[in-house]
């Protein structure tokens, strides 16, 4: 009896830590975007009215940097409204180590190697094309033949 | 006693993976409909307060002195495939105002001109003072992702700023934003103007300023 208790005890102890668990970390307002679960492949921002892909593609040059229909390439100030200045820390497969992400963990994170950085559709004058890097929150301008990631976004205005 | 203080270090870990594993974390974040999210009486740990940009509202966090603001404002960026070259990003939308400029987009009011002491670059400590005694306030250091809608990426040779601000040094301004983690050398963004870019900039070093307030 004694040793059936014991055994009992520790496991409810683990099961209530699990449901408690509640990683205090930044994120974005919690009414900044609309409802989503581990499947949905869409965020919405209520307050900018962007509608985010959850998946990325590339890293690819800036020419082939495609979005499906409906969609596009963010503009610098758009992209960097995804930007959370508080960093969390994360294992990334790309990377194989633990790096800093400057993004919503729980609807960009998984979805957001930081390798390398993130088109944007803004061409600074001199034909150099803006991009964003998750890692460090900073812009950068980069040469349309290098490689990066692409994360399409559509205005969807709020009814 | 040893497997009592194993429990204590894997735990933790163990709880943080799990939720990712069964998707816990994505509920967390679900707003309270009154039907499961009170989290069984649980406290609520949150203390997230959305910037509307009117209330100067933000969230505070253990790594910053500063709430982190995020965008809070319609983005009406699209840039129609036939737009002229010389469009810019983001429409930009400006409205004479005491003091300054009203943003019709987010509703930030601009000072402008900023008075002749602000006509040269400054410490952060300085620049956040003199916001504080602008006449018609209260005036403050922008946050990053304010200061960012001012930016007009098509512009060369000059400041990269609406012509609205005409006069602006083409330098790195500061924002309130603090670069985080925040460490004891003090790191704030600041939108440089004659880039284009985003920087860090340590808190003893000189930029210039812009003040901003909330539309009342």
């Amino acid at each position: 009896m004694m040793s059936r208790t014991r055994a009992r005890f520790p496991l409810r102890g683990v099961v209530v830590a699990l449901v408690i668990a509640s990683p205090v970390l930044a994120d974005a307002p919690r009414d900044q975007y609309e409802f989503f679960s581990a499947e949905t492949l869409k965020i919405k921002d209520r307050k900018t009215g962007l509608e985010w892909d959850r998946l990325v593609s590339g890293p690819l040059p800036f020419a082939d940097a495609s979005c499906a229909s409906g969609t596009r390439l963010p503009t610098l100030k758009e992209l960097l409204t995804i930007v959370d200045e508080e960093p969390h820390y994360t294992y990334d497969e790309t990377q194989l180590k633990n790096v800093p992400k400057m993004i919503d963990q729980f609807a960009f994170g998984a979805q957001t190697p930081t390798d390398k950085a993130y088109w944007t559709s803004s061409v600074n004058p001199d034909g150099q094309v803006w991009t964003v890097d998750f890692q460090t929150g900073e812009t950068r301008l980069a040469h349309p033949d290098d490689a990066r990631y692409v994360r399409c976004v559509a205005f969807k205005p709020n009814p | 006693m040893l497997s009592a203080l194993a429990g204590v270090v894997a735990v933790p870990a163990a709880m943080i993976a799990c939720n990712d594993i069964i998707g816990l974390s994505d509920y967390q974040r679900v707003e309270c409909t009154g039907l499961v999210c009170d989290g069984g009486g649980l406290p609520d740990t949150s203390t997230i307060d959305a910037t509307d940009g009117t209330d100067g509202g933000g969230r505070g966090d253990a790594s910053g002195t500063q709430p982190v603001r995020w965008a809070a404002w319609p983005m009406p960026n699209y840039v129609p495939p036939d737009a002229s070259p010389d469009s810019v990003d983001n429409p930009l939308s400006y409205s004479a105002t005491t003091g300054g400029f009203v943003d019709d987009v987010t509703g930030l009011v601009w000072a402008h001109p900023m008075p002749s002491e602000a006509g040269s670059p400054m410490p952060f400590e300085q620049a956040k003072a003199l916001c504080d005694r602008l006449p018609n306030g209260p005036w403050r250091l922008p946050s990053r992702i304010e200061l960012v809608t001012l930016l007009d990426l098509s512009k060369q040779g000059t400041a990269k700023i609406a012509a609205t601000f005409e006069g602006t040094l083409p330098v790195a301004h500061w924002t309130s934003s603090e670069v985080r983690p925040f460490e004891p050398e003090r790191q704030y963004w600041v939108v440089d103007f004659g880039s284009g870019g985003l920087a860090k900039l340590h808190a003893g070093t000189s930029a210039a300023v812009r003040c901003v307030k909330d539309r009342p």
